[in-house]
């Protein structure tokens, strides 16, 4: 896996190149009006301070989040500071609907879990506060806080409205735990129309909610950045 | 005496111009982030975060896995569609682009990757390549657990 400090070292290495290729003047012009799209996060919650014994011991929730918004604020600064002004920055879905949470959800088995849904949204107040304090302090930039949590909960409990029609469980294999290797296993159970699913796998959206949910943040983006 | 009037070719050229400069305002997407807008980086690292097998990306244009943890395109494909730009945003560590391609739209993204630099080493390597075997070992072990859960379920 990359870590994040590392996708800061690329973008460097990606700004010499442009340089190098178009000169430094058109180079540092896409570096500046570029829309920059910023979506991490759940796997800190899900993979690491859930799942891994490390991060439990040192920090509580609370402090965890407060740990995670400090290093997006360095993140976001580090890249402004290297050009980027005009930026979508992602909040974390209602990640208790992931299918994999839901069964492993042993409070009310297949049901959405409600307290990562909880930290979801805390989360994500903590972020947007960050993202008004930002557009504040630094001056030129313009962040576009892009949460995903109430059009995400939208389609997983209304997904008809949405053209769509199965949203607990997912696509690939049985749809409750498969995904990366085991939903690479030739499996009979993997649907044959993804458009009728919210989720691919068991932790990712199909194709057509990853086309409804940036619908969704365009209409609100074109305004902003054009 | 000169007489100054636009021929409709030049009119179609200077209206060509303007549009042109209009659209081109957002220049590029560049992308940072995990598997939510990973478009195939971890494809060249060494990782089990991966998606670069069937079923995945069977409904992409010519139904190929690229990496994306998806039967398509991503949220930032389709935005970087939508502001007029390519249709797919390109991963850095793919050998198969350039700099002239990463001009337009380039993705830094890594699944399974997070704000904390911990979490990016939770699903770092293969099975057995590395000193990594107890996170492989507690990578299935959760995949156990959670089969075991759904046949109980299932009971």
């Amino acid at each position: 896996m990359i870590p994040l400090w590392k996708e800061v070292e690329y973008f460097k290495e990606y700004q010499s190149n442009l340089s190098a290729y178009l000169g430094h003047r058109r180079a540092a012009k896409i570096i500046r009006e570029s829309l920059y799209i910023v979506s991490i996060g759940t796997n800190d919650f899900l993979e690491n301070y859930y799942t891994l014994p490390d991060r439990r011991s040192q920090f509580s929730i609370s402090q965890y989040q407060d740990f995670l918004v400090e290093i997006a604020e360095v993140f976001l600064k580090d890249i402004y500071r290297l050009g980027a002004r005009k930026m979508s920055f992602t909040g974390i879905s209602p990640m208790g609907c992931l299918p994999l949470e839901r069964v492993t959800n042993l409070d009310d088995p297949f049901s959405c879990a409600r307290s990562y849904n909880d930290l979801a949204v805390d989360f994500n107040g903590r972020l947007r506060r960050l993202v008004t304090k930002l557009n504040r302090e630094l001056t030129g930039i313009k962040i576009y806080f892009a949460n995903p949590y109430d059009i995400m909960w939208d389609i997983v409990t209304k997904p008809n409205l949405y053209g769509l029609e199965i949203s607990s469980s997912a696509c690939c294999g049985t749809g409750l735990f498969e995904m990366g290797f085991l939903c690479g296993q030739d499996n009979p159970l993997t649907c044959s129309d993804a458009n009728k699913f919210v989720f691919w796998d068991a932790f990712h959206p199909t194709e057509r909610t990853n086309q409804i949910v940036s619908d969704h943040f365009f209409k609100h983006l074109k305004n902003l950045f054009h | 005496m000169a007489t100054h009037y636009l021929s409709p070719s030049i009119l179609c050229i200077i209206l060509t111009t303007l549009v042109s400069i209009a659209g081109a305002k957002i220049p590029a997407i560049i992308v940072f982030g995990d598997s939510s807008v990973d478009s195939g980086n971890n494809n060249f690292i060494s990782t089990m975060a991966r998606a670069n097998f069937e079923p995945y990306g069977r409904d992409f244009p010519g139904g190929r896995a690229t990496g994306r943890f998806c039967n398509g395109r991503l949220s930032s494909d389709f935005t970087s569609e939508a502001y007029g730009l390519k249709p797919t945003v390109p991963a850095y560590l793919d050998p198969s682009y350039n700099i002239s391609d990463f001009a337009t739209g380039v993705c830094f993204a890594s699944a399974g990757t997070g704000y904390d630099n911990s979490t990016a080493d939770v699903l770092v390597s293969p099975p057995f390549t590395s000193n990594n075997l107890i996170t492989a070992v507690s990578c299935v072990t959760r995949n156990i657990e959670i089969i075991f859960l759904f046949d109980i379920f299932r009971a």
